[in-house]
């Protein structure tokens, strides 16, 4: 007889009393090292004295528990449950906060973004228009046929205008250092014809820098013109001068 | 002898397997079901050994906490679900009471124990017991007293061998022998008393 089956041999009448614990001492030793060997005979019989000694429990008189035990252990295994199913992981909020900040960040750009397009927008807008205005003044003063009128200032120390006129490609002012008018007031140019009264041929501010250009089509021809003039008038031009040419060209 | 396998308790242990996978998976309802068809068992036993409702209602809590936790480890193979839950409730009270956490004495509740079980205290049962439950009481109530007073006190009351005689005043190895020879015959009544499922 192999040692392993002396060893089951030894125990076999012990198994349940192993399972109760009721061994005491080198028995107890002795059946728990025999089964952490994995003796599969031992551990069958320890399985089966199991099933036999837990029949005893039935010599308890059945009482039920309070149902505040059934409450209490759902409660506490709901409290146990982890916590992803109700609240996300430390990480997880962590990363829903920095989207946050980021999304918040991205928002704040975005308008940033938006308003500094709308400026580039006015702004191009600004030099489409002033880029179309150059391109005709080009037109007009590049144009067969479009003569040079120099006016000449009234006042001793107002500047000098040129205008150049294109019956085809209209009409071009252009102005530097000339003084602004007054608030509410603007000047006006006026082509005088040879007969009749003068026709305006539009209104115009310098800016800051005295800088001016106009471009204009009057309505009038070279050919019945006497000469051009600007005279200040109220702010929006007025349908004849009201007062004395400050510049004044001859055409001729 | 061969008898007859209870339909109806096999589909009940049946159910707790199919109870267990469930708490194994975190399922809660598994729980509350497993919780259901077993606590009466636990808690008694618990009450039988403490002697006191409150620290048994603490051991049935501990008990199906500590399910909750291993059942994922629990192995059908290894032996049936109410065995598992049985003997660790028996464990948990036993440790209580052996730690001395219990709001009754030793003593009282070893007296306790001895007056338990006389055919006159048998309860009217509050759950309806299944046919296997029946016939393994049937089978305890058969038992010598001589044989069933020593099984019973070992099992409520987690004594030795030695201890145990010593209580009762009987030799070690007499204290030995009815042990055996009353759970050999109680094995035989129930035969197939537990099969493994």
């Amino acid at each position: 007889m192999s040692q392993a089956m002396r060893g089951c041999e030894l125990f076999k009448e012990h198994y349940e009393s192993f399972v109760l614990g009721m061994l005491e001492g080198e028995e107890s030793a002795g059946i728990q090292a025999h089964l952490d060997e994995g003796c599969p005979v031992c551990l069958a019989q320890v399985r089966q004295a199991t099933e036999l000694v837990a029949c005893v429990a039935w010599l308890a008189p059945l009482r039920q528990p309070r149902a505040a035990i059934r409450s209490k252990l759902l409660q506490t295994v709901r409290a146990q449950q982890p916590r992803r199913a109700r609240l996300l992981p430390l990480s997880t909020w962590a990363t829903i906060a920095a989207m946050l900040i980021l999304g918040v960040f991205a928002l704040v750009q975005f308008r940033e973004r938006n308003r500094e397009i709308a400026q580039l927008n006015a702004l191009n807008r600004e030099l489409t228009a002033r880029n179309e205005t150059y391109l005709r003044a080009l037109a007009i003063v590049g144009t067969a046929g479009t003569r040079t009128v120099s006016l000449t200032p009234t006042a001793p120390a107002a500047p000098q205008v040129n205008a150049y006129w294109n019956e085809i490609a209209g009409l071009l002012l252009t102005g530097r250092g000339m003084p602004s008018p007054p608030t509410g007031r603007t000047y006006q140019l006026w082509v005088v014809p040879k007969k009749g009264n003068p026709i305006s041929a539009g209104i115009f501010d310098p800016d800051a820098q005295g800088r001016a250009l106009l471009i204009s089509r009057p309505q009038a021809t070279q050919a019945n013109a006497a000469a051009l003039a600007i005279t200040e008038e109220a702010a929006g031009g007025v349908p004849q001068p009201t007062s004395k040419p400050i510049w004044v060209g001859p055409i001729g | 002898m061969q008898g007859p396998k209870d339909a109806e308790s096999q589909a009940a242990e049946s159910n707790l397997g199919d109870c267990i996978r469930r708490v194994a998976a975190g399922e809660q309802e598994g729980l509350r079901s497993l919780y259901d068809q077993t606590s009466p068992l636990v808690y008694s036993v618990a009450l039988r050994i403490l002697g006191d409702p409150a620290d048994a209602e603490e051991v049935t809590l501990d008990v199906y906490l500590q399910a909750w936790r291993s059942a994922a480890k629990f192995d059908p193979q290894r032996g049936a679900v109410s065995t598992w839950l049985t003997m660790l409730a028996r464990s948990r009270a036993i440790d209580r009471l052996r730690s001395g956490l219990t709001r009754k004495t030793r003593e009282s509740t070893l007296a306790a124990v001895g007056d338990a079980f006389s055919p006159a205290g048998m309860p009217d049962e509050q759950t309806i017991l299944q046919f296997e439950q029946r016939r393994i009481r049937s089978a305890l109530a058969a038992l010598d007293p001589e044989q069933r007073e020593p099984i019973e006190l070992a099992f409520f009351s987690g004594l030795s061998h030695s201890e145990l005689a010593k209580k009762l005043g009987l030799p070690l190895g007499t204290i030995k022998t009815r042990i055996r020879l009353g759970l050999m015959k109680l094995r035989h009544m129930l035969e197939p008393a537990r099969e493994i499922s």
